[in-house]
């Protein structure tokens, strides 16, 4: 403690040698603070010996401007009981804020503004240095928090406490959360009050959204220039335009299918040459569908006959109905009833193919015991 | 279009919140509209004499003759259905600033109206209207933009979408009459029956009249044997049943899903 005196004196002693009386200030309220943290438990005597020893030379630095006519140590032996009380209060004050940290950081009490008053009515009674210097360590506190409470503010607003709300809109219609023993109020209570609920939020929630739909148009929005437009088009020229445009896909498909078509059409031809010679062989005498298209020795074959021979149906050529047995037969359309009304056009041109398993075809193979084809391979 | 008898009524909160009703839906059909009125009455006044639909809007209409706006009632082209829109009559310097659409985009309608005007058929493929976007007034717009500005004139009631091709829809129609015989004298369509604007519909092969689908309905209803109204040759097309709200109320439920497939006669 002695030496702790010493050197403070020294600190006074050199403040007072140095020009700026400034400087020496801060650094003697600095060996001020350290002596109130040391000095803490120690004993009150030694602490009132201090206090009066650096009191009288801070006191004599403070008042080395000027002043230096007052008698210290009767300033110093009035303030004492009061300083005493001003550092407890405070250390009473800094302990408090601090056990409640977690609440006035989280909460939106106004504790801290509370603590902050307290703070400025002690230190309105604060004279010295040393007293001073637990204010600032007291605002230093008080200003972490502030920052910490910053931190927590809500800026983004897109954070949204369900319960909070919940809270708050149950307040704002009148029922009280609280007063449910149950945590659903909602539920307990009959259709009129949680009709009656939406009615208010409505209320309130309708003035927020602005409504009104205003009158749409089109007619009068366009520029004047629209209206008088260039004088019109040759109608003509836009139609041969339009189907220029159409023409694109019908050739596309043509040429998707030509070399097919030609293909396909060239053994239509082949198989209904085929079928006219028999039907001249024998004009009275239908050929069983079956035993004309099926090749006992291909089953593609026969498949693409069937095909093929679709084709000659549906172009008028023959035609497919049932004999008393109930089994296809293909048969000559006369050619000069053709010319007269019977035209072949104005049949409906219907066309369809037999579905045919392989099993079918043996089937058929067998039961009507077909040996050669009828239809004879081109190739 | 409504008789120059027309007193001019007072309008009452039933009346003002119809038409802000109506204003927000822009078109509606005549179903929908009976049930607003109903609706308004029921908020407003429920004592109040109910009016007739037709006086109802015969005194809103009054009122807003001098702003140049009316509640005009027409008919769909396609099936029939009477609907109410809200239309616009005036072309002013205020009309003008007003619009919901930039200048591209109402370009854009523009010159889909005109070759929805100038087909044969009341319709436009999407591929021609798509076409025409190089040509734009104002901003440029990309084809992709294009078809959602196309697809925002769908949802705003002023074009309908059938199968990539795109027709007027009735509000545009009612709203737009006055534009397209201004200026398409020579190109717009005037139906043989009712004497209004035609967009879509059928046509007699012989002459080349033309009737509204609903039109055809009616004038046909009672006839086996449909002949032309014009020349008396005979009527080539299907007829269309006439359309019936009491009917229409039966099967409104499955309407959605079985729409009668767009007769593309002309």
């Amino acid at each position: 403690m002695a030496d702790e005196n010493g050197s403070l004196r020294e600190a006074g002693a050199g403040g007072k040698t140095r020009a700026q009386a400034v400087v020496t200030i801060p650094s003697s309220a600095y060996f001020l603070k350290q002596v109130e943290e040391e000095e803490e438990v120690e004993a009150l005597k030694v602490e009132v010996a201090a206090a009066s020893d650096t009191e009288s030379d801070t006191s004599s630095d403070d008042l080395s401007c000027g002043k230096a006519d007052i008698d210290p140590s009767l300033l110093e032996r009035v303030d004492e009981e009061k300083c005493r009380s001003i550092r407890k209060q405070y250390r009473q004050l800094i302990y408090t804020v601090q056990q409640n940290r977690d609440d006035i950081v989280n909460t939106a009490s106004d504790s801290l503004t509370e603590a902050l008053e307290e703070a400025n009515v002690l230190f309105d009674a604060v004279s010295r240095t040393r007293e001073a210097a637990l204010d600032s360590q007291f605002l230093v506190l008080a200003s972490d928090l502030g920052k910490e409470k910053a931190k927590h503010l809500n800026s983004d607003m897109n954070f949204f406490n369900q319960v909070a709300f919940c809270d708050f809109l149950f307040i704002f219609v009148g029922l009280n959360w609280m007063e449910d023993d149950e945590r659903d109020p909602l539920n307990n209570c009959d259709d009129n009050i949680a009709l009656s609920f939406w009615e208010t939020v409505q209320k309130e929630a309708t003035s927020c959204i602005s409504q009104a739909e205003t009158f749409h148009f089109l007619f009068g929005s366009f520029k004047p220039e629209s209206a008088a437009r260039k004088p019109r088009r040759n109608h003509r020229r836009k139609v041969q335009k339009m189907e220029e445009n159409g023409v694109m896909p019908t050739k596309l498909r043509k040429l998707d299918l030509s070399g097919n078509q030609e293909a396909t059409e060239k053994e239509v031809e082949r198989i209904l040459g085929l079928l006219q010679t028999y039907f001249r062989k024998y004009p009275d005498t239908p050929v069983s569908y079956f035993e004309f298209v099926i090749d006992p020795n291909s089953f593609s074959r026969t498949v693409e006959n069937i095909f093929y021979v679709s084709f000659i149906i549906r172009d008028g050529f023959a035609r497919i109905r049932l004999d008393q047995d109930r089994l296809p037969i293909l048969e000559p359309i006369n050619i000069n009833l053709a010319g007269e009304g019977n035209d072949p056009s104005f049949h409906s041109r219907k066309q369809g193919v037999i579905s045919l398993s392989l099993q079918d075809w043996k089937n058929i193979v067998a039961a009507f015991e077909i040996s050669e084809a009828m239809i004879t391979n081109s190739y | 279009m409504q008789g120059n008898t027309r007193r001019t009524g007072v309008m009452t909160d039933v009346h003002r919140r119809f038409l802000q009703l109506l204003m927000t839906h822009g078109v509606l059909e005549e179903c929908d509209v009976k049930r607003l009125q109903k609706h308004c009455y029921k908020v407003h006044d429920c004592n109040a004499t109910v009016e007739k639909l037709e006086d109802f809007i015969n005194t809103i209409n009054s009122v807003l003759e001098s702003l140049y706006i009316e509640i005009k009632k027409g008919v769909t082209e396609d099936d029939g259905r009477p609907i109410y829109a809200l239309v616009n009559l005036a072309t002013t310097s205020v009309s003008k600033m007003a619009s919901d659409f930039a200048e591209n985009e109402l370009d854009l309608f523009r010159k889909a109206l005109e070759l929805i005007i100038d087909s044969d058929t009341g319709f436009a493929s999407s591929t021609n209207i798509l076409n025409l976007v190089d040509q734009l007034k104002g901003k440029k717009m990309r084809k992709k933009e294009a078809e959602h500005v196309l697809q925002k004139f769908v949802q705003n009631k002023w074009l309908i979408e059938k199968e990539g091709e795109f027709t007027l829809h009735g509000r545009a129609i009612l709203e737009m009459d006055q534009y397209i015989r201004e200026t398409y004298p020579d190109a717009v369509k005037v139906c043989n029956i009712c004497r209004s604007l035609l967009i879509q519909g059928q046509s007699c092969e012989t002459c080349g009249i033309r009737m509204h689908l609903p039109c055809v309905a009616k004038y046909f209803q009672s006839s086996s044997e449909p002949h032309c109204p014009h020349c008396n040759d005979y009527w080539p097309h299907e007829v269309p049943e006439v359309f019936d709200p009491e009917k229409e109320r039966e099967t409104g439920m499955s309407r959605s899903n079985k729409r009668p497939s767009r007769s593309r006669q002309h």
